[in-house]
């Protein structure tokens, strides 16, 4: 019997005695199942004011908003001239919160700054308003005052701001990335250099070979050979707002990602499992842990936790 | 001051985003129109921005929740749209819940709307059309040309992954 379908007609209480029979079997199998069928009631019960409940365009009634108290308004706080925040400048705005708490900040040199994402994500942001997301375990150096000259360990995602003289440069163990602009990630690992870029374009320098990269492109190199392709990059951006989004995309791609998100944290099991099954959904601000428990109960997913890692044993779509 | 005006409009930015959606819902539950209720909404964020001190306010959701409130029922009384109903409306909001209550109760129900517009297509569209639209089961299978039984099992399958996604949320 499908407890989805008994579930869905409990709700309403039209279940038949063999239904209602078959669910508290189910409730009685393990405490949790008492505690989903309760939380499922619950949010039954409250989206039942949902019902004309309407979106209202926020971003346009916040842009009118500004609009109009730049016109009318002497009285804004401290006459504040008001300008177009991107999503970039409020982040850079609360860079400085961010590295107090959770970077390793230090300064190596008179002009040498080295910010280390230790423990979590973190969001550096540099004097021209660019932001530059730290994922845990990378290290930036910025080698002058300009803050022109980067050195990346690890793995970074990069929005910069236009560069109007002196162009951006950041410097890895296989290869030198020089920013036109303006949105990109970087994977400075141990035996090799990704370049994957979101929108506008830079160029890769390896020690034998130069390429331009423009939006949807990705490089890696070993420092010998370069390898160039093209990739969706929607969901590059997730490292910055932490939404990941997928309409029929195969299994293994989703994992892909959730291994650059999370830090090379899934493996798919060795079974002969349906690892391209389709998956459409939304994950905004979940933990590994979750998205699972949500791929379990969408495509049917089995997961074991190893170590740190997670291992994913079947897939039942 | 520069950093100052900027942190100022960061955090002024980061609450409209939050509430405005939930404040134009509240409003329009006491207009009864969408417009109306955007402009109360806008003059609440005009007089909030003109503060100078969002640090002054202790505790913004109360402020901005009342702010509406307030502001929509005078909307009313400018419009001499209050009659009966909209008396007994204010009295019920005056008397009975706490701007608490009401400012907890359409913050959930934001939540509750955007997680349902991140389930899968299929869910999502049967969740909205049960608890948006208030479809019947039945109307719901003819709407989307599905069997009863499929509208049955999807609404079952979408609460649970609703419940994975609101557990996060709340």
């Amino acid at each position: 019997m499908n407890i989805d379908r008994i579930i869905g007609r409990f709700l309403l209480g039209q279940q038949s005695q063999d239904e209602l029979h078959t669910l508290e079997e189910w409730k009685s199998d393990a405490e949790e199942n008492l505690k989903e069928l309760q939380a499922i009631q619950k949010l039954w019960n409250d989206s039942q004011g949902l019902q004309d409940y309407q979106d209202f365009d926020a971003d346009s009634a916040l842009a009118k908003l500004e609009l109009s108290l730049e016109s009318s308004s002497p009285t804004g706080p401290a006459n504040a001239k008001i300008m177009n925040f991107s999503y970039v400048k409020w982040i850079s705005g609360l860079a400085a919160c961010f590295l107090m708490v959770f970077a390793g900040y230090q300064y190596m040199a008179s002009q040498e700054t080295s910010v280390i994402a230790d423990t979590k994500n973190i969001v550096y942001s540099l004097q021209d308003g660019s932001a530059i997301e730290l994922a845990e375990g990378a290290k930036l150096v910025i080698s002058d005052d300009q803050e022109k000259n980067l050195e990346l360990d690890g793995r970074a995602y990069f929005e910069i701001a236009k560069q109007e003289d002196t162009r951006l440069t950041i410097d890895t163990r296989f290869g030198d990335i020089e920013v036109i602009g303006t949105a990109f990630v970087v994977e400075a690992a141990q035996d090799y250099t990704s370049v994957s870029v979101v929108e506008g374009t830079v160029r890769l320098k390896t020690s034998n070979k130069e390429q331009i990269l423009t939006e949807g492109m990705t490089a890696m190199t070993n420092g010998k050979s370069l390898n160039v392709k093209r990739i969706d990059t929607y969901n590059y951006k997730s490292l910055i707002t932490g939404d990941l989004q997928y309409e029929g995309v195969p299994l293994y791609q989703v994992v892909n990602d959730l291994n650059r998100h999370f830090g090379n944290k899934l493996l798919l099991g060795e079974s002969n499992s349906k690892f391209e099954c389709k998956v459409s959904s939304v994950f905004s601000d979940l933990s590994l842990e979750d998205i699972l428990k949500e791929l379990s109960l969408t495509i049917g997913l089995k997961f074991h936790k190893k170590e740190n890692k997670y291992v994913i044993d079947s897939v039942s779509c | 001051m520069t950093y100052d005006r900027s942190k100022y409009k960061n955090q002024f930015q980061l609450i409209f985003k939050e509430y405005y959606n939930p404040l134009c819902n509240f409003a329009k539950s006491i207009l009864k129109d969408s417009a109306m209720a955007e402009d109360a909404v806008q003059d609440v964020f005009t007089s909030f921005w003109q503060k100078n001190n969002i640090d002054s306010v202790d505790n913004p959701k109360a402020f901005l929740f009342q702010s509406t409130k307030n502001k929509a029922f005078e909307v009313l009384r400018t419009k001499k749209r209050m009659n009966d109903y909209t008396l007994s409306l204010e009295q019920q909001y005056g008397n009975i819940k706490t701007i608490e209550e009401v400012s907890d109760r359409y913050i959930l129900k934001e939540k509750l709307f955007r997680k349902i517009a991140e389930l899968p297509p299929q869910c999502q569209k049967i969740l909205t059309l049960s608890k948006l639209n208030g479809f019947t089961y039945k109307e719901i299978a003819r709407e989307l040309d599905i069997s009863v039984k499929t509208v049955e099992n999807q609404i079952g399958r979408g609460l649970r992954l609703l419940r994975v996604k609101m557990a996060k949320a709340l």
